[in-house]
C-alpha cells in the first residue's frame, strides 16, 4: 500500500511547483484546491508517459524504472521551484479579500446539504469500487487486460500485446490509464486491484475538486459548492468512473482544459504559461482516449482564434510555440505509441470516402443521432438536464468572460463525435450509439456543468441583491467587471 | 421564490446521492461478475495460467450455452490468462484451451485436425497439444 502511495503521491507532488508556476497570481482563492487536481492530472499523466519512455528505451538502457523516472520528476520539481523562487512569488500567491455575501440561514442550508451530497456521493462511489475490484467490462476486457499485458510481458516483450489478432482489446487506444497501472504494479509487485481503484478514485474526485475549486474561484464558493454536488449526484458520473474506464480521466482532462482556456482569456499577466498548461492536459487528453485527440484539435482551434483576435499572427505563432513545447513530452509518446506500436484505428481502418458519401448523405443517420443524442441529454443523471434548464431560467445569467469559448469547444466536441458516428463503420449505428452515447456524456459531463455553473447567477447574488461592492468574479486576476443579465 | 431555488438544487442533488449510496450499499458478490471473474483467477484457470507460457498463442473454444455468455467466458479466460493471447473459435492452433461448463463433456476435434491431452484442469477445463494433418 506503502510503494502505491508514493508511485502515485510522488509525480504529483513534483508537479506542485510547475503548476503554481503556471497559476501564479491568476487565481487567488481555492488556489490549494486547484493546484493539487491540476497537480494531479499532470503528475499522473507524465508519470505514465515516463513508464513508457522507459518501456521503449529498456532495451538499451536496462536500467530500473525508479532509476528512470526519479531523476526526470526531481528535474522537473528543481526547475520550476527554482523558477518560483528566481520570481520571487510565493508557491502561492497569498489570498485576497474575499467579498462572500454572508446570507445567513439559507446559505447554511445550502452548503449542509451540498457538504452532504458530496459525502454520499464520495461513500457510494467507494463502496461500489469494493463491490468490483476489477472494475466493468470494458475495464477488464480493455483497460486493466492492457495493463495485464504491460506488466507480466515485462519491458522486453510488451509490444507483444498488441496484436492484431485479438482485435476486440482496442490495441491502438492510448496508454494512460494501462500504463499507470501497469507502472503501480511496477512498484507494489503484485497486481493488486488497488492500483486501478485509486487511479479510478484520483480521477473522479480530481474531476470534483477541479469543477468545485474552479467554479468557486470564478464565481462563489457556494456556486462551487453546488457545481461539484450535482456532478456527485450523477450516477452515471460516478458508475463510469468506479467501473475503471477511461472515460473519466479524460473527461478529467477535458474540464482542465477548458478551465485553463477560460483562465487565460481572463488573465491579464504570464498568459503564455496558462496557453502552455493547457496545452499538455490537451495531449494527456490525446494519451488517455482516441477521443481525446478531438480535445486537441478543438482546443487548437478554440485557442488560435481567440489569440488571433487578440493579437493577430504573432501571437498565434508565439502560441502554437509554447503549445508544442509544452505538450512535446506526451506528444512524442503519442506518435511513437500511433506510428511504431499500435495497429490502425478500427474507426479509422473501417472508411472508405465511398462508404462516407453515402453515408453523409443519408437523412435517417441525422435523425437517428439527433434522437439518441437528445433522449441522453435528457434521462443522463436522473433528468439533471431539465432540472438544471429550469434552474439556470429561474435564476438569470450573467456574462462571464472566456465562457464563450469553453461552450464554442463543448459545441466543437459533440460536433466531432456526431461525426464520428455519422461515418461510424458500424453496420448498426443504432448499437454503436447504444454501446457509447452514455459515455461520451460522461467525457462531456464535467466541463458543460463548469460552463453552466459559470454563466448562471450565484445564490450568493440572488440573496443578497448586488450592492455595488467589488464583483466575487473579480478575485481572478485582471477579470474584467461580469455584466449582470439575470 | 429564487432564495429557494439554490436551496432545491442542493436538496435534489442530496437526494440522488442518497438513491445512489443506498444501491451501493446494496450491490451483492456477482456485482459487475466480480464473484466470476475471482473464481476464474482464483480456482479455474490456475492449472491452465501454470501451464501456458507468455505469448503463446491459444486457441479457445467453450461450449455454446447463451450466446451472450459465450463470450464472456472468452474475455474473463483472456484477461486471466494474460499475456497468452487467445483466439477465439480457433480450433488450428498448436494449443487449444478448452473451457466448457459441463465438466462430462468432451471435444470432438474437426476433421484432420487430432488433440493431445497436455493438462487437466478440472472442472470442464482441459489444455491440448493440437496436431493438423497435411
Amino acid at each position: 500500500m506503502t510503494a502505491l502511495v508514493l508511485a502515485l503521491l510522488g509525480p504529483v507532488v513534483s508537479a506542485v511547483p510547475a503548476i503554481c508556476w503556471c497559476l501564479r497570481g491568476c487565481v487567488v482563492r481555492f488556489q490549494w484546491l486547484i493546484v493539487a487536481t491540476l497537480a494531479m492530472g499532470t503528475g499522473l499523466g507524465l508519470a505514465s508517459c515516463t513508464f513508457f519512455l522507459w518501456l521503449m528505451a529498456f532495451d538499451r538502457l536496462r536500467v530500473s524504472l525508479l532509476a528512470f523516472e526519479l531523476p526526470i520528476f526531481a528535474v522537473i520539481a528543481a526547475i520550476f521551484t527554482f523558477a518560483l523562487w528566481r520570481g520571487r512569488d510565493p508557491l502561492l500567491p497569498p489570498p485576497t479579500r474575499t467579498d462572500e455575501r454572508n446570507t445567513g440561514g439559507g446559505q447554511r442550508m445550502v452548503i449542509g446539504a451540498v457538504a452532504i451530497t458530496l459525502l454520499f456521493g464520495a461513500s457510494g462511489f467507494v463502496l461500489t469500487l469494493r463491490a468490483s475490484p476489477h472494475g466493468d467490462f470494458d475495464a477488464f476486457a480493455i483497460w486493466n487486460l492492457r495493463a495485464r499485458f504491460l506488466h507480466r510481458a515485462g519491458p522486453d516483450r510488451w509490444r507483444d500485446g498488441f496484436t492484431g489478432e485479438i482485435p476486440w482489446t482496442h490495441p491502438d487506444y492510448p496508454l494512460l490509464v494501462p500504463g499507470l497501472v501497469a507502472r503501480s504494479w511496477y512498484y507494489t509487485g503484485d497486481e493488486t486491484t488497488l492500483a486501478p481503484r485509486l487511479i479510478a478514485l484520483l480521477f473522479t474526485f480530481g474531476s470534483a475538486g477541479l469543477l468545485g475549486g474552479a467554479v468557486g474561484a470564478m464565481r462563489s464558493p457556494i456556486q462551487g459548492g453546488l457545481a461539484a454536488a450535482v456532478l456527485f449526484a450523477s450516477p452515471q458520473f460516478l458508475n463510469i468512473g468506479s467501473a475503471q474506464y477511461a472515460d473519466v480521466p479524460l473527461a478529467c482532462s477535458i474540464l482542465s482544459v477548458i478551465v485553463l482556456l477560460v483562465l487565460e482569456q481572463r488573465a491579464d499577466r504570464d498568459r503564455w504559461r496558462l496557453i502552455g498548461l493547457a496545452a499538455l492536459f490537451a495531449s494527456l487528453a490525446a494519451w488517455t482516449k482516441n477521443e481525446g485527440i478531438l480535445c486537441m484539435a478543438t482546443w487548437l482551434m478554440v485557442q488560435t482564434v481567440a489569440l488571433m483576435r487578440r493579437g493577430g499572427r504573432r501571437a498565434v505563432w508565439k502560441g502554437l510555440g509554447v503549445a508544442l513545447m509544452a505538450s512535446a513530452p506526451v506528444l512524442v509518446c503519442l506518435v511513437y505509441f500511433k506510428t511504431q506500436v499500435a495497429p490502425s484505428n478500427d474507426l479509422v481502418a473501417g472508411l472508405s470516402l465511398r462508404g462516407i458519401v453515402e453515408q453523409v448523405s443519408d437523412g435517417g443517420r441525422y435523425l437517428l443521432i439527433m434522437k439518441k443524442y437528445a433522449q441522453e441529454l435528457i434521462t443522463t443523471g436522473r433528468g439533471v438536464t431539465i432540472v438544471l434548464a429550469c434552474y439556470g431560467l429561474l435564476m438569470g445569467w450573467r456574462a462571464s468572460p472566456g465562457v464563450g469559448q469553453s461552450i464554442t469547444m463543448i459545441a466543437a466536441l459533440v460536433a466531432g463525435y456526431f461525426l464520428a458516428h455519422l461515418t461510424s463503420y458500424w453496420s448498426d449505428l443504432s448499437a454503436h450509439l447504444n454501446y457509447s452515447v452514455d459515455r461520451l456524456f460522461v467525457q462531456l459531463y464535467p466541463a458543460g456543468l463548469f460552463a453552466f455553473f459559470l454563466v448562471v447567477r450565484t445564490p450568493d447574488e440572488v440573496l443578497v441583491p448586488s450592492d455595488g461592492r467589488k464583483d466575487n468574479a473579480s478575485t481572478i486576476a485582471g477579470l474584467p467587471k461580469a455584466r449582470d443579465t439575470g | 421564490m429564487k432564495k429557494w431555488l439554490a436551496l432545491s438544487l442542493a436538496i435534489m442533488a442530496l437526494a440522488s446521492s442518497s438513491a445512489y449510496l443506498v444501491q451501493a450499499v446494496q450491490l451483492g458478490p456477482d456485482y459487475r461478475s466480480n464473484d466470476e471473474i475471482s473464481y476464474y483467477e482464483g480456482l479455474r484457470l490456475t492449472a491452465a495460467c501454470q501451464t501456458l507460457r507468455p505469448w503463446e498463442r491459444v486457441g479457445f473454444l467453450e461450449d455454446q450455452y447463451l450466446a451472450g455468455e459465450r463470450l464472456w467466458k472468452y474475455y474473463v479466460s483472456q484477461y486471466v490468462l494474460a499475456p497468452a493471447v487467445l483466439i477465439n473459435d480457433d480450433p488450428t492452433r498448436p494449443m487449444v484451451l478448452v473451457n466448457f461448463r459441463d465438466p462430462n463433456k468432451r471435444i470432438q476435434p474437426p476433421t484432420g485436425i487430432h488433440y493431445e491431452l497436455l493438462k487437466e484442469c478440472g472442472g470442464g477445463v482441459w489444455l491440448y497439444r493440437v496436431r493438423v494433418d497435411r
